[in-house]
C-alpha cells in the first residue's frame, strides 16, 4: 500500500520536531522495558542452575520448593535458596538475580537495616516504603500499570467515542438531539462518587475502574468526532458514494472516518495524560486500584503519612511529572504535524 | 417516437424551514414545485436557472439522493418513486450524478483506483482483483487520463483532471441517464472546453442521456437538445435549444439570455436588467412566480398562476403573454 | 489617452511568496499602464497572479511572506516606491477603491451598513461635519441603486442579499470618489441577472465619476462588455495586451486564440469546441522560458529555451509575449 503523500508529509513533519520524537522514543522504550519488569526488579532469579539443569524465567514459570530439594509444594523461596543445605551441597549450583533483586509486592523486612520506610542506600537505591518494599521496584511496576491502564482506556474511549460521535454527526436529527442530552446527563454525574459507590458495592478492580472511566471519558472525543462527521458528510464525495449505491455503514467507516482521524490522533496523548493523572489521583485517595497493586498514587499517599520520608513522595512525583511532560511533548508534536495550516491556498 | 427513458409528473420537493426559534412556526421552501417533463433516450436536457431556483434539488431527486414530497418518476417504463431498499438499489446505477465541485466530490483519503471503483464494489459487478484493475485502467483511459495515475491521491490532480476522475467513477456503473450538476463551472476557462468535449464524446460513444444543470446558458446551449428554464421551483419554459433562442417565449428566459456577458464585440443585443433579487421560494405564492421581477407584469399575473401552454409544437411557456414575448414564428428578428 | 501621463504606471513588477519554505514567483516582471478614465480588463485563470498584481498596486500584500520587486510603480504621477507608508495609506483609501469577489466576507458582520459606508469618510476626511457625512452616505447608497437607503443604512450585512451587499461594497469603494476602482471578480459569486445589474452599475459609475477601472476577471465575456483595453495574463506573465476590438479581430498570442475559441457562446454551433490541451500550471511548477509552451500548438525550440519571450509590439498598444512574433510572422 502506498501511503498518501499527505500522510507522509505529516509523518515527516512530526519527525522533524526533535523534542517530540525524542519523548516518544523514551516513552516507548521505557514502556517496552517495563513490560518485562519481572526481569528487571524481582526477588525471583532470572536463572537458577541446579543439579546441572538450568531453570530460566522463574518469574513467569512456577517451580515448587521440592524442585530445589525442599519439602513443600508451594513456590520456592528463592531469596533464601542459596542458604539451604540442598543448594549448598552440589557444586556449580548458582542463581542469577535481576538488576534489582527486590519485588514490588513482597517486603524484605528481614534484610532491612532499621524500620521501614528506610532511606535510600546502596541496596535500595530509592529506599523502601512503609511495608519494606523497594520503592524503585514499585515505581517501575507502577509505570507499567499506569500506562497500560491509560492505553486500554484510550482504546475503549476511541471505540465508544467514534461510534457514538460518528452516528450523531452522520444521522443528526432526533438521534443527535437525544444523545446530546444523554451526554449532558452523563457529564453532570459526579465521577468520583460513582467510582467510590461502585468500588464499594462491586469491589475495586482494574477492569471495573477502566470500565467506569471509559463510560465517562469518551465524551470529549465524541464531540470532535461528531463535528468532523457533521463537516465531512456535507462533502460531495459522501453524496457521490450514496448515489453509487454504497451502504450507510460503509459510508460511515470507509468514506468519512479516514477523514476524521486528525482529532483522534491529536487527542491521544492528552487522553493518556489525563488517564495517568486521574489514576494517580484515585490511588492517592484510595479509590483506585486495589492493594497491593503497585501505584504512584499510593506511594505519594504514603509520603503524606510519613512526611519525614521524602523519598516516598519526591521520587513518584518526579516520575509522574516526567511521564506527563513527555506525553505532553508528544502531543504538542502531533498537533504541530497535523496542523492544517499548510493547506492555506495561494491565489 | 419511442418511449421516454425518464418521465417526471407533478414532482414536488418541499423543505421545512423554521422561521424562528419556536418549533411551531414552520414554513416550507418549495424547492421543486410541480414539475413535469420527459427525457428521451440519448437526449441531452439543459436545465438552466439561477441559484436557489431548485435545479440542483431537482437533480438530486432524479438521481435518487432525495425523496420527492409528491409526484411520480418513471424510469424505463417503471415507477421508481416509493421504492425502497433493494428494489431502489437496483435502479441506482442507471441514474448517476456528476457534481460541481471537483475538490469536495473526491474523497481525499482514497486513491484514484478506490475512487473509480466505488460503485463497482458497491454493486459487486466485478469480483477478481485482476478484473478490477483492468476495469479501473479502462475507465481512466475512457476519460482521457493515463492509467499510471491509478495509485495517486486526488490532491495531486488539477481541477480538470479531478473532474475526469469523477466522470470515470460515474461511468463505472454503466448509467443510462447522467445528471451533470454544473460540471464545469468550478473549472478554469481553458479547461472547461476539454470537459465539455469529453462529455459530448462519451455521450456519443455510450449513448447516454444527460440532464445538464447549469447557470450558464451558453454552455447549456452548446450541449443540449432541449432546454428547460427554471425559476423559483418551476420550469417556466421548455423548448428545443435553437427554438428557445430564436423564439424566447418567457420574459425570464429573455432576460437571462440578454444578461449573459458574451466575449463577442459589437453586440447589438440589449441587456434587460431585471429589478430585485433572486429569492428563495418560501411558502406558496399567488399568481405568477416571476411577477415581482417581471418587466411585463400585469394585473392578471398577480392573481392567476399562468398555465403551462404549448405555444409551438414542443415549445411550452408558463406566461400569460407568451405570444407577446416571442417574436412571431417565421419572421422573427435575429 | 496616449499622450497624457497614465494614472497607473507599472514597470517590471515581480511578486514572490514563501510557502512551506519554498519560494514561489507568482508574478514575473510585468509592465503595464492604465490611463485616466480608462477601463482595463485583467483576464486570466486561477493562479495566474491577476489578483496579486492588483493588490500589489495598492501595496496590500502581507509583508513577511511576500517579496515585491518593481522598477517603477507610479500612481497619478507619484512614485509609490519612495513614498512613506502613511501617504500610501492615504492614497489607498482616497484615490483607489477596491471591490472584492465575496461581499459577505469583505463586510464587517457586526457593523451597520451606514457606519461601514461612512468609515472611509471618517478616516480620510476627518474635518467633515457629521451631518454632511451622513448625507454623503445616503447619497452614495442611493447612487448604487439601493433605493431604500434609510433602511439599508440601518441594517447589518446578513440582512442583505448578495447583490445588495455587492452594491454596498461599491458604495464603500466609491464614497471618496477615487481615481481608480479595482474590481476583483466583482460578480463571480452572483447570479447572472444580478451580475447584469452590478455590471450596469459599475459602467454607469465609471462614466459618471470619470474614474479608471481595473476589472479583474476570468470571464472574457464580462471584460468584453465593460472594458476598452485587455491584459491577458498567463502563469504570472502578461501574454498579450491589446485594445478590446483588436484582441477579438486579431488575437496574437496562441493562448488568447485558444481561449477565445474554447468559450462556448450563444452563436457557436454544436461542433466540438477547440480546447487548449493540458492543465493550468500551479505557481510552484512554473517553467523557465515560455510558460505556455507545454500547452502551445505552435511551440518550437526557442520557446523551451530558458529565456522568456519579451513583449513584442504589434500595432498601436498591442503587445504580445510570444517568440512567434520576433520577426513579424504570425501563426495561421
Amino acid at each position: 500500500m502506498r501511503l498518501s503523500p499527505l500522510t507522509k508529509r505529516r509523518i515527516n513533519r512530526f519527525f522533524k520536531i526533535k523534542r517530540s520524537v525524542l519523548s516518544l522514543a523514551v516513552l516507548g522504550v521505557l514502556y517496552i522495558l517495563s513490560l518485562g519488569s519481572e526481569l528487571i526488579a524481582n526477588d525471583k532469579p532470572i536463572l537458577v542452575f541446579y543439579k546441572n539443569t538450568p531453570y530460566l524465567f522463574n518469574a513467569y514459570i512456577f517451580h515448587s520448593d521440592k524442585t530445589f530439594g525442599g519439602q513443600y509444594d508451594t513456590e520456592a523461596q528463592y531469596r533464601g535458596l542459596n542458604k539451604t543445605a540442598a543448594f549448598m551441597q552440589g557444586s556449580g549450583n548458582y542463581m542469577v538475580f535481576p538488576l534489582v533483586p527486590y519485588s514490588a509486592y513482597s517486603s524484605s523486612l528481614d534484610e532491612l537495616r532499621g524500620n521501614p520506610p528506610t532511606a535510600p542506600d546502596a541496596i535500595h537505591i530509592l529506599g523502601t516504603d512503609d511495608r519494606g518494599r523497594d520503592v524503585f521496584a514499585r515505581l517501575l511496576y507502577g509505570f507499567r500499570t499506569s500506562l497500560t491502564f491509560a492505553l486500554v482506556l484510550l482504546v475503549l474511549e476511541i471505540v465508544i467515542g467514534c461510534v457514538i460521535g460518528a452516528l450523531q454527526g452522520y444521522l443528526g436529527g432526533a438521534f443527535d438531539l437525544v444523545m446530546q442530552r444523554l451526554i449532558e446527563i452523563l457529564s453532570a454525574l459526579p465521577f468520583l462518587y460513582i467510582v467510590i459507590l461502585i468500588g464499594n458495592v462491586l469491589g475495586q478492580s482494574f477492569g471495573m475502574l477502566i470500565l467506569i472511566m471509559a463510560i465517562f471519558n469518551w465524551i470529549g472525543l465524541s464531540y470532535y468526532i461528531r463535528s468532523e462527521f457533521l463537516k465531512n458528510k456535507q462533502f460531495q464525495f459522501v453524496e457521490a458514494a450514496r448515489a453509487l449505491g454504497v451502504r450507510g455503514a460503509k459510508i460511515l467507516f470507509s468514506e468519512i472516518l479516514p477523514n476524521a482521524l486528525t482529532p483522534i490522533v491529536t487527542f491521544m496523548p492528552f487522553s493518556l495524560i489525563s488517564a495517568v493523572f486521574t489514576l494517580t489521583a484515585l490511588d492517592y485517595l484510595g479509590f483506585g486500584l486495589p492493594a497491593p497493586t503497585p501505584s504512584w498514587g499510593e506511594l505519594i499517599q504514603q509520603g503524606m503519612e510519613n512526611l519525614s520520608s521524602y523519598w516516598l513522595s519526591v521520587y513518584p512525583f518526579i516520575i509522574l511529572f516526567l511521564t506527563l511532560l513527555l506525553l505532553a511533548f508528544v502531543g504538542e508534536g502531533l498537533r504541530e504535524a497535523l496542523d492544517p495550516r499548510e493547506y492555506s491556498r495561494m491565489e | 417516437m419511442n418511449a421516454p427513458l425518464l418521465e417526471v409528473r407533478g414532482l414536488k420537493k418541499y423543505f421545512p424551514v423554521r422561521k424562528n426559534m419556536l418549533w411551531s412556526r414552520q414554513a416550507t421552501v418549495r424547492a421543486v414545485d410541480d414539475v413535469s417533463f420527459a427525457v428521451m433516450p440519448s437526449e441531452t436536457i439543459g436545465l438552466v436557472g439561477e441559484s436557489g431556483c431548485g435545479k440542483t434539488t431537482l437533480g438530486r431527486v432524479i438521481s435518487l439522493l432525495l425523496r420527492p414530497t409528491a409526484g411520480k418518476i418513471t424510469f424505463d417504463g417503471r415507477v421508481i418513486t416509493g421504492l425502497r431498499g433493494r428494489a431502489l438499489h437496483r435502479y441506482r446505477h442507471s441514474l448517476q450524478i456528476i457534481f460541481q465541485d471537483p475538490y469536495s466530490s473526491l474523497n481525499p483519503r482514497k486513491t484514484v483506483f478506490d475512487i473509480v471503483l466505488t460503485g463497482i464494489r458497491a454493486f459487486g459487478i466485478v469480483k477478481t482483483k485482476k478484473a478490477l484493475m483492468d476495469k479501473a485502467e479502462a475507465l481512466l483511459t475512457l476519460v482521457g487520463l493515463s492509467p499510471q495515475y491509478l495509485h495517486h491521491y486526488p490532491h495531486e490532480f488539477s481541477g480538470g483532471q479531478r473532474q475526469r476522475i469523477s466522470i470515470a467513477r460515474t461511468l463505472a456503473v454503466n448509467p443510462r441517464l447522467v445528471i451533470c450538476d454544473e460540471p464545469v463551472s468550478a473549472l478554469d476557462v481553458s479547461i472547461q472546453a476539454q470537459i465539455l468535449n469529453l462529455l459530448n464524446e462519451l455521450k456519443q460513444q455510450l449513448s447516454l442521456s444527460y440532464i445538464f444543470i447549469s447557470h450558464d446558458l451558453s454552455v447549456v446551449k452548446y450541449l443540449s437538445d432541449r432546454i428547460f428554464v427554471m425559476y423559483r421551483g418551476k420550469i417556466v419554459e421548455k423548448a428545443a435549444a435553437a427554438e428557445l433562442f430564436a423564439r424566447t417565449a418567457h420574459p425570464y428566459s429573455k432576460a437571462l439570455i440578454s444578461a449573459i456577458p458574451e466575449p463577442v464585440i459589437n453586440q447589438t443585443k440589449k441587456t434587460i436588467i431585471l429589478k430585485g433579487d433572486v429569492t428563495t421560494p418560501v411558502g406558496a405564492i399567488e399568481g405568477c412566480c416571476f411577477r415581482e421581477r417581471c418587466y411585463m407584469a400585469q394585473a392578471v399575473c398577480r392573481t392567476t398562476s399562468p398555465p403551462d401552454r404549448e405555444i409551438h409544437p414542443g415549445h411550452f411557456s408558463c406566461c400569460h403573454f407568451a405570444e407577446q414575448v416571442a417574436p412571431p414564428a417565421g419572421g422573427g428578428k435575429s | 489617452m496616449a499622450n497624457e501621463k497614465p494614472l497607473v504606471n507599472v514597470k517590471r513588477l515581480s511578486i514572490g511568496f514563501t510557502v512551506e519554505e519554498k519560494y514561489i514567483e507568482a508574478v514575473d516582471g510585468i509592465s503595464f499602464a492604465i490611463g485616466s478614465c480608462e477601463s482595463v480588463g485583467l483576464v486570466g485563470e486561477s493562479g495566474c497572479g491577476k489578483s496579486v498584481t492588483a493588490m500589489a498596486l495598492i501595496k496590500l500584500l502581507p509583508v513577511p511572506v511576500s517579496r515585491i520587486a518593481c522598477e517603477t510603480l507610479e500612481f497619478a504621477g507619484k512614485d509609490l516606491l519612495s513614498l512613506p507608508h502613511a501617504e500610501i495609506e492615504a492614497i489607498r483609501g482616497r484615490e483607489v477603491g477596491v471591490i472584492f469577489q465575496e461581499p459577505m466576507t469583505s463586510l464587517n458582520p457586526v457593523k451597520k451598513i451606514g457606519v461601514q459606508v461612512e468609515e472611509p469618510l471618517r478616516i480620510h476626511l476627518p474635518a467633515m461635519e457629521k451631518t454632511e457625512r451622513r448625507l454623503r452616505m445616503f447619497e452614495m447608497l442611493a447612487e448604487v441603486g439601493l433605493s431604500d437607503a434609510e433602511r439599508v443604512a440601518a441594517s447589518f450585512p446578513h440582512n442583505l442579499s448578495g447583490g445588495m451587499r455587492q452594491r454596498v461594497m461599491i458604495a464603500i469603494a466609491m464614497v471618496l470618489k477615487p481615481k481608480l476602482l479595482i474590481a476583483d471578480e466583482p460578480t463571480t459569486a452572483l447570479d447572472v441577472t444580478i451580475q447584469a445589474q452590478i455590471i450596469d452599475l459599475i459602467k454607469r459609475l465609471q462614466e459618471q465619476y470619470r474614474m479608471s477601472l481595473l476589472l479583474i476577471s476570468h470571464n472574457m465575456g464580462l471584460v468584453t462588455t465593460v472594458c476598452e483595453r485587455v491584459f491577458v495574463m498567463y502563469a504570472g506573465r502578461l501574454a498579450e495586451t491589446s485594445p478590446l476590438e483588436e484582441l477579438f479581430s486579431h488575437p496574437l498570442h496562441p493562448y488568447t486564440q485558444g481561449l477565445l475559441k474554447s468559450i462556448p457562446t450563444l452563436s457557436t454551433g454544436r461542433e466540438a469546441l477547440q480546447s487548449i490541451s493540458g492543465t493550468v500550471p500551479h505557481p510552484s511548477e512554473f517553467l523557465p522560458g515560455c510558460r505556455f509552451a507545454p500547452r502551445c500548438p505552435y511551440a518550437f525550440d526557442l520557446c523551451r529555451a530558458p529565456e522568456p519571450p519579451p513583449l513584442f509590439v504589434r500595432g498601436p498598444e498591442h503587445g504580445v509575449s510570444c517568440w512567434l512574433y520576433r520577426e513579424g510572422d504570425r501563426p495561421t
